[in-house]
């Protein structure tokens, strides 16, 4: 009796991980195509031209700032970050000091561009917070070209909630860090 | 002989009725919501994958649960017929078969489920269709574009750029994807992507961001959220580039646009009192509506049901998260459809009736299929697969 209770469990078993094994896929990522030019474009992009720019659309071009690369900021490289409240994206007024501490260094520094990066907290939809991220590095922008600097020295970057802590409650201290601007220098 | 004809064909009338007569079924009646049937059916196969494959597909669907065939009214027995063909037999009226065929074995199987779907409750079936979405491995910091058949066979990753690649949005015959990337400059662009071609191109490279990428029903025109003008508006675009007309003008900023089944008007989100609510505008440009759904101060990511241009679905905050809604022009009701973990990104599926959607854990990221008729929420894969997130769905197959 229990040989037969052992090998009905080990059946039992048997058919819980097939049938759990039966959903699982290899990664995307890890698959390779046998033929390899099923690959979309791996040197990149055809033609390096848009699609067309009017209705005062600005183009901006299809070259990056000197390698600068939004995902891997060096650390010293971020001259001041200036936080928001939870959906808000005006400059507070704590926060005015260091835009006003960065654009004083970039006038003794003219020969740099500026890279505003800016983020959110994991909260809302995608899109949206891509998009008032978006909005913090324009309120950003606007405070520094009112008090003398060059608005064509500086870039945009919306990263929306890429990296933010997961899943923590609106005032917690990860969440504040989470919605940010970093102010980048790029030499 | 005379008596065994008449029997046969007694019975053939009586099977008729029960395999396409909706009513035969158990038919659901909750309060608030429209009736649909629900059948207890049992998938057979001489091919264990087979059958396998075909309870994962039909295990999604709101109007079938799987059960024994001595329990069930019917029974659908899919049998590999080589050269990617696929034998359906359904049992338990008049005796219906077909084989079905595909470009691969797993496709010719789901038109073949798709079949069954349309014989016993007389919608679409969407097994057939594919997906694409975003990915990235368990614990990764990029995402990739990705396509899919429903039940994650054939997953091809179609970006490996290790850059974030989001919220993807196909083309109504399939053929292409428009995605939100930085791929290469760093910056937030508007990327196409032509699967016939199998080239990719920027669609949209202004300064600021540019997102959204939401195909007209006829495909020929795309809607976008650029934010070159200083602020975040609602711009359409011909589907091969070019010919961008602003739709809107406001210091709010819209986001996640797309179009009206007969692509008259555009729908979108909009904080122009704050957090955003769903609006819609005409597609040639003019006043927003507010669309009152009175259900909750965020809502975003609306999407028309193309199906029946009553209903859309959107994205609501709920509790400490999100779930999906759906919302009646006619009726001006909303009903919530989803529950449990947080629930963002609702598309609808061909039969007008399931959603695919994302359901987010921690920072894992599944897909599921919502039933918004029954309740039924069902993901399409482990998550082991990795995080998967923001689909689109196309129906393509003949």
């Amino acid at each position: 009796m229990k040989k037969i209770l052992t090998i009905a469990a080990l059946a039992l078993s048997f058919m819980f991980l097939t049938a759990c094994d039966s959903m699982d896929s290899p990664s995307p990522l890890d698959t390779r195509a046998s033929d390899t030019s099923g690959e979309l474009n791996p040197d990149g992009l055809p033609g390096d031209a848009t699609m067309g720019a009017d209705s005062g659309l600005q183009d901006r071009g299809l070259n990056s700032i000197n390698g600068f690369d939004p995902e891997n900021i060096n650390p010293e490289d971020i001259v001041y970050t200036i936080y928001f409240g939870f959906d808000q994206y005006a400059v507070g007024s704590s926060e005015r000091d260091k835009v006003k501490s960065a654009a004083d260094f970039f006038a003794q520094n003219p020969d740099m561009k500026i890279v505003l990066v800016g983020h959110t907290d994991w909260y809302g939809t995608e899109e949206y917070n891509m998009l008032l991220s978006d909005k913090r590095c324009r309120a950003v922008s606007d405070y520094m070209g009112n008090i003398g600097t060059d608005p064509s020295r500086i870039e945009i970057i919306a990263r929306g909630e890429a990296g933010a802590t997961m899943d923590v409650a609106k005032n917690s201290p990860e969440a504040k860090k989470d919605r940010r601007v970093d102010i980048v220098k790029v030499k | 002989m005379i008596r065994r004809v008449f029997l046969g064909l007694f019975a053939g009338i009586i099977c008729t009725s029960a395999l396409f007569a909706e009513d035969a079924g158990t038919i659901r009646k909750d309060a608030g919501r429209l009736n649909v049937p629900i059948y207890r059916v049992a998938i057979t196969s001489s091919d264990a994958d087979t059958a396998n494959l075909a309870k994962r597909a039909f295990g999604t669907h709101g109007s079938f649960r799987l059960s024994a065939p001595s329990q069930a009214q019917f029974i659908f027995d899919f049998a590999p017929s080589g050269g990617n063909s696929v034998k359906l037999t359904i049992k338990g009226g008049t005796v219906y078969e077909q084989v079905f065929s595909g470009s691969n074995s797993v496709e010719a199987l789901m038109k073949a489920c798709d079949a069954a779907v349309m014989k016993t409750i007389r919608t679409p079936g969407y097994f057939a269709g594919k997906i694409v979405f975003s990915y990235s491995k368990n614990g990764g910091q990029t995402s990739e574009i990705c396509t899919s058949d429903m039940v994650f066979r054939n997953v091809r990753a179609l970006t490996r750029d290790g850059n974030d690649s989001l919220m993807p949005h196909f083309s109504p015959d399939g053929s292409k994807i428009i995605y939100t990337g930085y791929y290469r400059t760093g910056f937030m662009d508007l990327l196409l992507i032509d699967l016939n071609t199998n080239t990719r191109k920027v669609f949209a490279a202004y300064k600021g961001s540019n997102t959204g990428g939401s195909f007209s029903p006829d495909g020929t025109r795309v809607a976008t959220i650029l934010t070159s003008t200083g602020n975040a508006e609602v711009w359409t675009a011909s589907a091969n580039g070019g010919g961008f007309k602003r739709i809107t003008n406001t210091s709010a900023t819209e986001s996640t646009p797309s179009f009206s089944p007969d692509g008259r008007t555009l729908i979108f989100a909009g904080d122009y009192r704050g957090a955003p609510q769903i609006y819609t505008a005409p597609a040639t440009g003019g006043k927003p509506s507010v669309v009152r759904t009175n259900i909750s101060g965020y809502c975003s990511e609306p999407v028309w049901n193309k199906v029946n241009p009553d209903l859309i679905a959107f994205t609501i905050a709920q509790g400490k998260g999100f779930q999906i809604a759906v919302y009646n022009f006619r009726t001006k009701q909303t009903k919530v459809v989803s529950r449990g973990a947080s629930t963002s990104g609702p598309k609808w599926l061909n039969d007008g009736r399931h959603i695919i959607c994302t359901k987010s854990n921690g920072a894992n990221r599944q897909l599921y299929i919502i039933d918004t008729e029954t309740d039924s929420q069902k993901p399409l894969h482990t998550t082991s697969f990795g995080s998967a997130k923001e689909p689109d769905f196309a129906y393509t197959a003949r």
